[in-house]
């Protein structure tokens, strides 16, 4: 399958080519815990997750053309 | 001896003209440190009650810390503080830039201002001579003009000038003052105390370098912060400030149309994404600092910018956006422009469009108040007009030029329950519903309500590591105000407060640990993270003893009726703060302060930060 990963905040430092949106190809029947390892950011730089703009939790499974925003911790500005 | 400092503050009498030089102790360095915990230490010690802080008995305080002017990043910041005329209570505001260190190295830590001009003065500080010098041909001139003027009257392109707009000259009592043009102590209507004075501006410059302790080490953690700050903070470097607004839209805490909503539909078209892809032609930094979150941007007809403003922070997108419901980028970077010409608080002018906006929309206002203009969220135009006729005190700018609160109290109709403040002071961009201890930290707020000096939940959430050196060793839930949480906030709060009188910038990520160890080669002091922290504890508590004096209670410790209500639509749709949490929260920081069920700080709790001579006070 493929999806869609949107990071924010200062996650891209976690993507090999620094890239803040980007499709991906994925293995069927990955979590979102699955899919923080494969794109090797740690899930205590994480603050929080959207798949097609709902919130979820780690064990959602994700399903092909899934848009993902992967949230960083937001302070002040 | 302490290092890292001058040792030598100014006391200029506007009135009769005096300059005289004063050689705080040590023990007062150590204990108040500078910025805040110096300003709310002189404010609290000079100043009778009930003064008017537009008087001649309010004083005007610019205060630097120990860091600032360090060798490190975060350090060219520095506080500003009086009798507030937005609140009536403790004011105070910090700045980056440059100008702060440039008064350290013209040889002073700290001005205070007393008095008032008969006519518009100017200080010329450099090199340890003081000049007070006639501004009248600067009078009236936006800031840029200004800067350009003096920096040529005075022969130095390096001068660093900070100055009041046209808005401090006007009273307004949101009126911010400027550094180096483009960086502002924005909050509590200081540039209004400024203006009250007639002073329009103080040049500094100067060639003194100061001493450290421990050289070698401040060289270490500078080199550190620069090997590592794209890693840490590279997404401000990117994106500006204005990097959090689209994650905060998508978490569904956008502040949108007056803090009705959470989720405003043109977020992506006024991003940090967006100035970043179209608009910004070049970043800018502080003092000392890698990182370059500052903007600059171009524009076109029919809102073509003057560079030389900058562009716009995040609070100004969201104060001059998604508040007012306008998604033309260009429109806000306009809006921006004109309140940075004018010396106004972006944040405190954007929340009382949207006010007016609201109000309008309700009904509580008609065309026959705004000269008939539709003054519908979205209106760019409507905005523009508005910032121009606050700052003239003309139409319905005169007013909201009042500031929400006294312009609710005036509408009247159920104009106060959308009028957004705490204590008189025009919340930030940052949704209290979606951060609640952010929320207990409004109310608890000795300025009113700040998102500076508080607590941003969701990075603790997932992660405590950053606070593990405070005890705190559970992850917490942004909608959580229990006892862990509001131990948390209280901590983080006291922690804010002492960066305030370091003074350093928040954005520049250091550890407690790397903080200690910066204090520690700066001063040359052996100290600790609890000393440190109880200096933040103690500038907290000197600010909460000033608005005690001042007739401040626990009443005005609270939030606005519209957060006890849910939010309508988005990932936040149902979530609202239950008062009752709010109400246990606020007894239990109380608590943990040390401060009694109404707020005032216990005897024992004076006596133990050494600043017992507060109970004399009232």
């Amino acid at each position: 399958m493929k999806v869609k990963v949107k990071l924010f905040g200062n996650l891209k430092i976690y993507d090999s080519q620094n890239r803040e949106e980007f499709t991906v190809e994925l293995p069927n029947k990955m979590s979102i815990a699955d899919l923080l390892k494969w794109l090797n950011i740690p899930r205590n730089a994480v603050w929080t997750i959207f798949v097609n703009q709902i919130q979820v939790d780690d064990s959602y499974l994700l399903q092909d053309k899934d848009e993902i925003f992967i949230l960083a911790p937001i302070g002040g500005g | 001896m302490m290092m890292g400092i001058n040792g030598k503050i100014l006391r200029v009498n506007l009135s009769n003209r005096s300059i005289k030089i004063e050689t705080p102790s040590e023990t007062e360095y150590r204990t108040c440190f500078g910025g805040r915990g110096f300003v709310a230490y002189h404010l609290l010690k000079e100043l009778p009650a009930g003064i008017d802080p537009l008087g001649p008995e309010n004083k005007l305080i610019f205060a630097t810390g120990p860091i600032t002017g360090a060798p490190v990043a975060g350090s060219g910041r520095n506080s500003v503080g009086a009798k507030s005329p937005l609140t009536g209570g403790y004011g105070d505001s910090e700045a980056g830039g440059f100008w702060g260190v440039e008064l350290k190295k013209a040889g002073y830590d700290a001005i205070i201002i007393e008095g008032q001009a008969d006519k518009p003065v100017y200080l010329w500080i450099h090199d340890g001579e003081v000049e007070i010098r006639d501004a009248s041909s600067i009078w009236g001139m936006k800031t840029a003009d200004v800067e350009e003027k003096l920096k040529s009257e005075l022969g130095d392109k390096r001068i660093r000038i900070c100055q009041i707009g046209i808005a401090g000259e006007k009273l307004i009592p949101y009126a911010c003052i400027t550094n180096d043009l483009t960086h502002f102590a924005g909050r509590t209507g200081l540039g209004a105390v400024m203006g009250s004075k007639k002073l329009k501006a103080i040049a500094v410059r100067g060639n003194k370098t100061l001493e450290y302790s421990d050289r070698e080490k401040l060289s270490e953690l500078g080199k550190w912060m620069s090997k590592k700050y794209m890693d840490l903070a590279g997404h401000l470097y990117d994106r500006g400030t204005g990097n959090v607004l689209l994650p905060l839209n998508i978490a569904g805490g956008l502040p949108t149309r007056n803090f009705r909503e959470g989720v405003f539909e043109g977020a992506e078209k006024i991003s940090g994404e967006t100035i970043r892809d179209t608009i910004l032609i070049k970043r800018e930094n502080c003092y000392a600092c890698p990182i370059r979150c500052k903007r600059v941007v171009e524009t076109k007809e029919p809102y073509k910018v003057d560079p030389r403003y900058g562009g716009p922070e995040y609070e100004t997108l969201g104060s001059l956006g998604s508040l007012c419901g306008i998604d033309n980028l260009e429109a806000i970077c306009k809006g921006n422009e004109l309140c940075n010409a004018y010396g106004l608080d972006t944040i405190s002018t954007g929340v009382s469009i949207a006010f007016a906006m609201e109000c309008f929309e309700k009904g509580i206002l008609t065309t026959q108040d705004t000269g008939g203009m539709a003054l519908n969220f979205g209106n760019a135009e409507a905005m523009l007009t508005l910032i121009e006729q606050i700052v003239n005190r003309s139409g319905l700018g005169k007013i909201l030029a009042q500031g929400v609160k006294k312009a609710a109290d005036q509408i009247g109709n159920g104009a106060e329950e959308l009028a957004m403040h705490v204590k008189g002071q025009e919340i930030p961009m940052h949704e209290p519903r979606l951060k609640f201890g952010l929320g207990l930290g409004y109310a608890v707020s000795p300025t009113g309500a700040d998102h500076c000096h508080n607590i941003h939940d969701t990075y603790f959430t997932n992660n405590v590591d950053s606070v593990k050196p405070l005890g705190v060793l559970e992850p917490m839930a942004l909608s959580d105000l229990s006892s862990k949480k509001v131990r948390l906030t209280t901590y983080f709060i006291n922690w804010r407060h002492f960066g305030n009188c370091a003074v350093y910038c928040y954005f520049v990520p250091w550890s407690f640990q790397q903080i200690v160890e910066m204090v520690e080669a700066i001063t040359g002091w052996k100290t600790s993270l609890w000393e440190i922290l109880k200096i933040g504890e103690r500038a907290n508590t000197l600010t909460r003893a000033f608005n005690i004096r001042e007739g401040f209670t626990s009443d005005d410790d609270r939030l606005k009726s519209r957060f006890s209500q849910p939010l309508p639509s988005g990932p936040l749709k149902g979530v609202k703060i239950k008062p009752e949490d709010l109400e246990y929260a606020l007894k239990l920081y109380y608590g943990m302060m040390g401060w009694d069920n109404n707020g005032k700080p216990t005897l024992g709790k004076l006596e133990e930060l050494g600043i017992g001579w507060v109970s004399d006070l009232w």
